[in-house]
C-alpha cells in the first residue's frame, strides 16, 4: 500500500474529489520545487528557451493583438452610452484605459494564453509521455525537466507580461478608434486622457501579476503534460485539464493580486 | 526544435517592441507624477485633506505642475502633504502662494491648486512650507444650501401667517385691505402728507433762494460776522462783569463799599432814618397846607388871594412897560445922544 492509498484509507470520510485536489496541489508543488531546482542547474537549454519564447510570444501575438483590439473597441463602444447619460463622455478614454491596463488586459491575455499555450504544453508533453519520449530522455541522460519544463515555464513567465503589454497597447488603439467613430478626438488628447488617470499603483501591479500568470500557465501546462495518463485519452485529458486549471489559477492569482495591491498602496 | 534565423528575428522584434511599450508606459506615467526629471519638493499643512491621495495632481494657474508625493498625519488637526513640483515653475511660485485642495469638476478627483502669490514676496525654495487654505467643498455648499432652505421655509411660513392675518383683517395691513374708513383716512393722510411735502418743498426753495430768516441765516455771510461781533461784545461784557465783581470783592466803588464797608452801611441806615424823619415832617407840612394853614395853603387854595396876586403882577408889568418907554424917550433925546456918540454907530451900521 503506497502513501496515497494510506491517506485515502485514513481519511475515507473525505470526498474522492477533495482528496484528488489535495493530491494535485501537492504534486504541483513538488513539481514546482523540481522546476526551481533544475532552473539553477546547468546546462541551460538556451536555444530551446528561445524557441519556446518564440512559440509563446511571437506566434501568439496575432491572436492576442486581435483579441486586444476588439476588446478595446467593444469596451469603449459599450461604455459610451452610459457615460453620455452622465454627461461624462470626456472620461471615456480614462475609464477604458484603467479597465484595460489594470484588469481586462492582463486577465483576458492570460486566459487566451491558458487556452493556447497551456493546452499546447499539456498536449505536447502528454504525447511525449505517452510515446515514452520522456522516459527515453531520462534513460539517455538528458534531464527532461531541464529541457522540457524549465525552458517552457521560463518562456511563459517572461513572454506573457510582454503579450499583456501588447494587448494593452492594441486595446487602447482600438479604444481610440471607437472614440473616433462617434466623436472626434486627437491622438495627443486621447493619450493625455489615458495616462492622466493611470498611476504606478495601477500599472506596476498589473505588470507584476502577469509574471505570475505566465508562470502558472507554464507550470500547470507542463505538469499536466508531464504526468499525463497513458493512452490517447491521457493526452486529451492532460490538454483539457491544463487549460481549466491554468484558467482557474489565473483568476486565483488575480484575486490575491488585488488584495496585495490594496495592502501595498 | 531548432531556432532558425527568421524565427530569431521575429522573437527579437517581439521582445524589443514589448519592452519598448513597457518603458514608454512607465516613463509616461512617471512623467505625470513628476517622478523623473528635476523636481522641487515643497510642503503644506492642512487640517483636512478631503480625500487627497498620493499621486494627485498639483496645479498652478490650471496647469499640472506636479503631484502629491506623500501625506503624513502630524497630529489630530495637522496633516503634512508633500508636493513634487516641476523645477521649471519654481520661479513663478512665491512664498506666500496658497495651496488649496479643490475638486476637478462635480465628480472629479481632488487636486491641489497653488494660487499665485504677491510679486514682492520671495520665490519658494526646496522644502518650504506653503500657506494653505481649506477651500470650499461640495458638502460645505450643500450645508449652506440646507441652512438657506430652512430659512426660506421659515420665511414662507411667516409670510403665510401674515397673509392669513391680513385676510382676517387683523393688524394695520389687515385694516388697510378690509376697513374702508381706515383706508379713507389713510387716503386723507396721504393727501395731507403730499401738501406737507409741498409746503416743505416751498420752504426749502425759499431757504435755497435766500429768502426769510433761515435763508438769510444759512446764506448771508455778513450775519455770521455780526454774530461774531455779538459774541465778541458778549465776551467783553462778561470780562467787564468779572472786573466789576472783582472790584466789588475788593470793596471798590459804591457797591463794593455797600458789600464790604460796614461804616458805609451804618451811614446808609442813619441817612435812611433821617429821610424817614424828613418825610414825616414833609407829611405834616402837607397836612397843614391841606388844612388851610400858612402862606402856601393860601397860594394854592385861596382863589381871591391868587387873583389879587395876579392883579398885582399885571400892575407891576404895566409899570415896568411904562418905565421902559420912559427910558427909551430919554435915550432918544438929542442931549443924551450928543454925549454918548451913538449917532456915529448908527451910520456905521447902515453902511454895513
Amino acid at each position: 500500500m503506497n502513501e496515497v492509498s494510506k491517506f485515502r484509507h485514513t481519511y475515507n470520510w473525505l470526498p474522492e474529489s477533495v482528496v484528488d485536489l489535495f493530491i494535485e496541489v501537492g504534486e504541483l508543488t513538488r513539481f514546482t520545487g523540481r522546476f526551481f531546482k533544475e532552473l539553477f542547474r546547468p546546462p541551460f537549454e538556451f536555444n530551446e528557451f528561445l524557441y519556446q519564447s518564440y512559440i509563446v510570444g511571437a506566434k501568439s501575438l496575432g491572436l492576442i493583438g486581435l483579441t486586444g483590439f476588439i476588446l478595446g473597441l467593444v469596451m469603449t463602444l459599450q461604455s459610451r452610452p452610459v457615460l453620455i447619460e452622465f454627461g461624462a463622455e470626456a472620461w471615456l478614454p480614462g475609464m477604458v484605459s484603467v479597465s484595460i491596463v489594470t484588469e481586462i488586459g492582463p486577465v483576458i491575455t492570460a486566459l487566451i494564453c491558458a487556452g493556447k499555450i497551456a493546452s499546447q504544453f499539456g498536449a505536447v508533453l502528454g504525447s511525449m509521455r505517452v510515446t515514452e519520449q520522456i522516459d527515453a530522455m531520462e534513460v539517455s541522460g538528458v534531464n527532461p525537466i531541464n529541457y522540457l519544463v524549465v525552458t517552457r515555464v521560463l518562456a511563459t513567465t517572461l513572454m506573457v507580461p510582454l503579450l499583456v503589454l501588447y494587448a494593452d497597447a492594441i486595446a487602447l488603439a482600438g479604444s481610440y478608434m471607437a472614440v473616433n467613430i462617434h466623436g472626434n478626438i486627437s491622438a495627443t488628447l486621447f493619450i493625455f486622457d489615458v495616462f492622466d488617470v493611470l498611476h504606478f499603483s495601477d500599472f506596476l501591479p498589473a505588470v507584476v501579476k502577469t509574471v505570475f500568470f505566465g508562470f502558472m500557465i507554464g507550470i500547470i501546462g507542463c505538469y499536466k503534460g508531464y504526468f499525463a495518463g497513458y493512452g490517447t485519452e491521457g493526452v486529451g485529458k492532460a490538454a483539457n485539464t491544463a487549460v481549466v486549471s491554468a484558467s482557474l489559477a489565473v483568476f486565483l492569482i488575480d484575486l490575491i493580486a488585488v488584495q496585495v495591491t490594496h495592502i501595498i498602496y | 526544435m531548432k531556432m532558425n534565423r527568421i524565427k530569431s528575428i521575429k522573437l527579437g522584434l517581439f521582445v524589443s517592441i514589448g519592452i519598448l511599450i513597457l518603458i514608454l508606459g512607465i516613463y509616461t506615467i512617471g512623467l505625470r507624477q513628476s517622478i523623473f526629471g528635476t523636481s522641487l519638493m515643497v510642503r503644506g499643512i492642512f487640517t483636512d485633506v478631503k480625500g487627497l491621495q498620493v499621486g494627485s495632481n498639483v496645479r498652478f494657474a490650471g496647469i499640472d505642475i506636479g503631484a502629491v508625493s506623500n501625506i503624513t498625519i502630524i497630529n489630530d488637526t495637522s496633516i503634512l502633504v508633500n508636493f513634487m513640483l516641476d523645477k521649471d515653475v519654481q520661479k513663478f511660485i512665491r512664498k506666500d502662494s496658497k495651496a488649496v485642495i479643490t475638486v476637478t469638476g462635480l465628480l472629479g478627483n481632488k487636486v491641489v491648486n497653488i494660487m499665485p502669490g504677491s510679486l514682492n514676496s520671495e520665490i519658494i525654495e526646496e522644502g518650504d512650507i506653503l500657506p494653505t487654505d481649506q477651500g470650499i467643498e461640495i458638502s460645505d455648499i450643500l450645508r449652506e444650501l440646507e441652512k438657506s432652505s430652512r430659512n426660506t421655509s421659515a420665511i414662507t411660513r411667516n409670510i403665510i401667517d401674515i397673509t392669513e392675518k391680513i385676510n382676517r383683517g387683523e393688524g394695520m395691513f389687515g385694516q388697510v385691505f378690509t376697513d374702508t374708513i381706515f383706508s379713507q383716512n389713510l387716503g386723507r393722510i396721504s393727501v395731507n402728507t403730499a401738501e406737507l411735502t409741498d409746503n416743505f418743498a416751498t420752504i426749502t426753495d425759499q431757504i435755497i433762494n435766500e429768502r426769510g430768516l433761515i435763508g438769510h441765516l444759512l446764506s448771508d455771510t455778513s450775519l455770521v460776522k455780526e454774530f461774531h461781533q455779538v459774541s465778541d461784545n458778549l465776551t467783553i461784557a462778561s470780562e467787564n462783569l468779572v472786573n466789576i465783581v472783582e472790584k466789588i470783592k475788593q470793596g471798590e466803588g459804591i457797591f463794593g463799599k455797600a458789600f464790604t464797608d460796614t461804616s458805609f452801611l451804618q451811614n446808609i441806615i442813619f441817612s435812611s432814618a433821617n429821610t424817614k424823619d424828613a418825610t414825616k415832617t414833609l407829611a405834616e407840612i402837607t397836612n397843614q397846607i391841606k388844612e388851610g394853614k400858612g402862606f402856601i395853603n393860601k397860594l394854592l387854595m385861596d382863589s381871591t388871594f391868587s387873583d389879587s396876586i395876579s392883579t398885582t403882577l399885571e400892575n407891576l408889568n404895566r409899570g415896568i412897560i411904562e418905565l421902559q418907554e420912559a427910558s427909551d424917550a430919554v435915550e432918544r433925546s438929542w442931549l443924551i445922544r450928543l454925549f454918548s456918540g451913538s449917532k456915529k454907530k448908527e451910520r456905521k451900521m447902515r453902511k454895513q
